[in-house]
């Protein structure tokens, strides 16, 4: 192989690993939520520690594989803020990051999704735009629900 | 491999095939997405305020800056490549279109996985969550896209053209048609009473990082730029294709989204099941619930040739770089219809690898964060270079030929150029922003990764030029057919 050809197939394998380490690096930094069952509404109960009132709930199925069942809920806080949001419980860790693949497959234009996704074992908590702030006051409270299975 | 000498260099005439149509059907191709619609309808009202922003921002300037970078520069292939080379030199040009491309690799596993969720919505939606299924859909139009760039600009500008008036316009005019009729008919409108302060966006450290998403909503209105070697008449075609171009994707951008939002109350629009779940809730509202399979064919073709232009353009820059001989031999293959097969191909591979990692891994949902903060990033460098170049040539070549000239002198283009400018160095800062779940450890963590992400994927083009032999300028070009 000449010097020609061997700093080409460097460079190539240059190129790929530019791509790679910064994706690979990413994947397995973030290790997958454990797939555990929750009990009660960690929804309700995240927004009644940090002091936001939840105004009105329901009962929804999101029209996917795997989802057995949620709560929609619109929260409120003291300046009359609302926030929408919707959990969903999955049967396996599978059907739920099948859900998130989904989910982050919405992106607007080549940005961000309008939303944000919080994932607590076997739930997918779904929050609308968020103008008032809401998820920061009451993320402290469910990242604690997640830690702790 | 041969240690012959390079062949020689061989010119490949572009064919002239493209006119106002075709070129402005690129662009809304690259830009006008259903998919956005449901997502912005979710603020209501306010949407107006953002779209406004988003296009005074972002569309109006690179609108003009394209128009008049283009027909400036209409001899040279290359789009964003050639404007930023033109202003900055080699380097300059290199790194616009290597992030312009690089960008694309990190996006193209999100939409190819939306085009299959999409798809399966009318197929049948429990196979949106098989991921052999999600992979080998992906795969079927990553590679059958890559085909048809194969087959060179008729073929392709063909493609797009009837593919962007059915599966984006088409839709879009439904959606609008659908939503007079909602009036019409006296239905309520679910959003609250009109207000002019209602269309004003709250802005605080919750809604920040989605300003960059809003101002590079239009990003794509350059992508017409990287065909200016097959178009009959840029000087004349180029300004009036933006103009078109531009007034489509905002009057059906606009108008789908306050439909979709005159319909569907706000709590009801979760996209958490994905933008069909909301187009589902669209149609069974106006009693036509037989539509939404059709429509999801619809938009699964708008998602392929939305696709299609962010694969092409970009690709044919990174040839025109190729063929200079800022990259080695191995990436200068041109086929006998003057498409970049080589890049074409060693895009196709990465996107490959990348699709891989994205549909088997678990899913992580701050690693999708991540990776759309990372296109974000590039995509606001590539800007940055396209709206410096615009003010720069005008001090460096103030009498170049302009057929398209933005008003105003040296005002006016600083005041383009300078709100598109603030635009996306304002966009790179709150693209930074952890949003949601992330505790500030993480945050910190997240922020490093964005950037060293970033870094990682717009560095290459200054280690080519580093390593840059003499061979490879004079290998130029070689064309599959005279090897």
């Amino acid at each position: 192989m000449s010097d020609e050809d061997s700093a080409t197939w460097v460079i190539v394998i240059i190129l790929v690993m530019m791509f790679l380490l910064p994706i690979g690096w990413i994947f397995f930094a973030y290790p997958a939520e454990p797939h555990y069952v929750v009990t009660g509404e960690p929804v309700r109960e995240a927004a009644g520690a940090a002091g936001i009132t939840v105004i009105s709930a329901g009962n929804i199925t999101w029209p996917l594989t795997g989802a057995i069942g949620g709560k929609t809920y619109i929260l409120a806080d003291d300046a009359g803020n609302t926030l929408a949001v919707q959990t969903q419980t999955f049967d396996s860790a599978g059907s739920r990051d099948a859900a998130i693949l989904t989910f982050s497959a919405q992106s607007v234009g080549k940005g961000k999704t309008a939303g944000t996704l919080v994932v607590v074992g076997d739930q997918v908590i779904h929050f609308g735009p968020d103008p008032g702030g809401i998820l920061s006051r009451i993320g402290t409270e469910l990242r604690e629900k997640r830690v702790s299975p | 491999m041969s240690e012959a000498a390079p062949p020689a260099k061989t010119s490949i005439a572009p064919q002239k095939v493209l006119g106002i149509f075709a070129l402005a059907m690129i662009n809304v191709a690259a830009v006008l997405s259903i998919r956005n619609f449901p997502s912005m309808a979710e603020f209501g009202w306010s949407c107006i305020g953002w779209y406004i922003i988003g296009t005074i921002l972002f569309l109006i300037p690179l609108s003009l800056a394209g128009a008049e970078l283009a027909t400036m520069l209409s001899d040279k292939g290359g789009g964003v490549y050639a404007w930023c080379k033109e202003a900055f030199g080699e380097k300059g040009g290199f790194v616009a279109i290597f992030c312009e491309w690089s960008n694309n690799l990190v996006w193209f596993p999100t939409v190819l996985a939306f085009i299959a969720s999409t798809l399966a919505y009318a197929l049948s939606p429990a196979l949106g969550s098989n991921s052999v299924y999600l992979f080998v859909v992906m795969m079927i139009a990553f590679w059958g896209t890559t085909a048809i760039a194969y087959f060179g600009e008729n073929v392709s500008t063909k493609f797009q053209n009837y593919g962007v008036i059915l599966g984006s316009i088409i839709p879009s005019l439904l959606i609008i048609g659908l939503g007079i009729y909602w009036i019409v008919s006296g239905a309520p409108i679910v959003l609250p009473p009109f207000s002019p302060g209602e269309i004003v966006p709250t802005f605080n450290l919750s809604t920040l990082p989605f300003f960059a998403t809003v101002i590079l909503l239009f990003a794509g209105m350059e992508m017409a730029g990287f065909h200016a070697l097959e178009t009959r008449n840029p000087g004349r075609d180029y300004p009036k294709a933006m103009a078109i171009s531009a007034v489509i994707i905002f009057a059906c951008t606009v108008l789908a989204t306050l439909a979709i939002a005159f319909v569907i109350p706000a709590d009801e629009l979760s996209l958490a099941a994905g933008v069909m779940q909301a187009i589902q809730y669209f149609f069974e509202a106006l009693g036509i619930p037989g539509a939404v399979a059709p429509m999801a064919v619809l938009i699964t073709i708008g998602g392929v040739v939305s696709l299609a232009a962010w694969l092409i353009g970009p690709a044919k820059g990174l040839g025109v770089v190729a063929d200079e001989g800022n990259l080695p031999p191995v990436f200068n293959r041109t086929n006998k219809y003057g498409s970049p097969v080589a890049v074409l191909v060693i895009q196709a591979l990465i996107g490959t690898i990348i699709s891989l990692l994205y549909v088997f891994l678990p899913s992580v949902n701050q690693a999708y964060w991540i990776l759309s903060a990372m296109t974000v990033e590039l995509l606001c460098i590539v800007y940055l270079l396209v709206f410096a170049s615009l003010i720069r040539l005008r001090y460096t070549r103030p009498d170049a030929p302009r057929p398209f000239r933005i008003p105003g002198g040296i005002h006016g283009i600083w005041l383009i150029g300078g709100m598109g400018a603030f635009g996306v160095i304002f966009a790179f800062i709150v693209g930074l922003m952890p949003t949601g779940d992330f505790t500030s450890t993480q945050a910190i963590s997240y922020v490093a990764g964005v950037l060293f992400g970033t870094f990682l994927l717009a560095v290459p083009p200054l280690i080519f030029l580093k390593l840059k032999k003499p061979s490879w300028v004079e290998g130029g070009t070689i064309q599959e057919e005279s090897k």
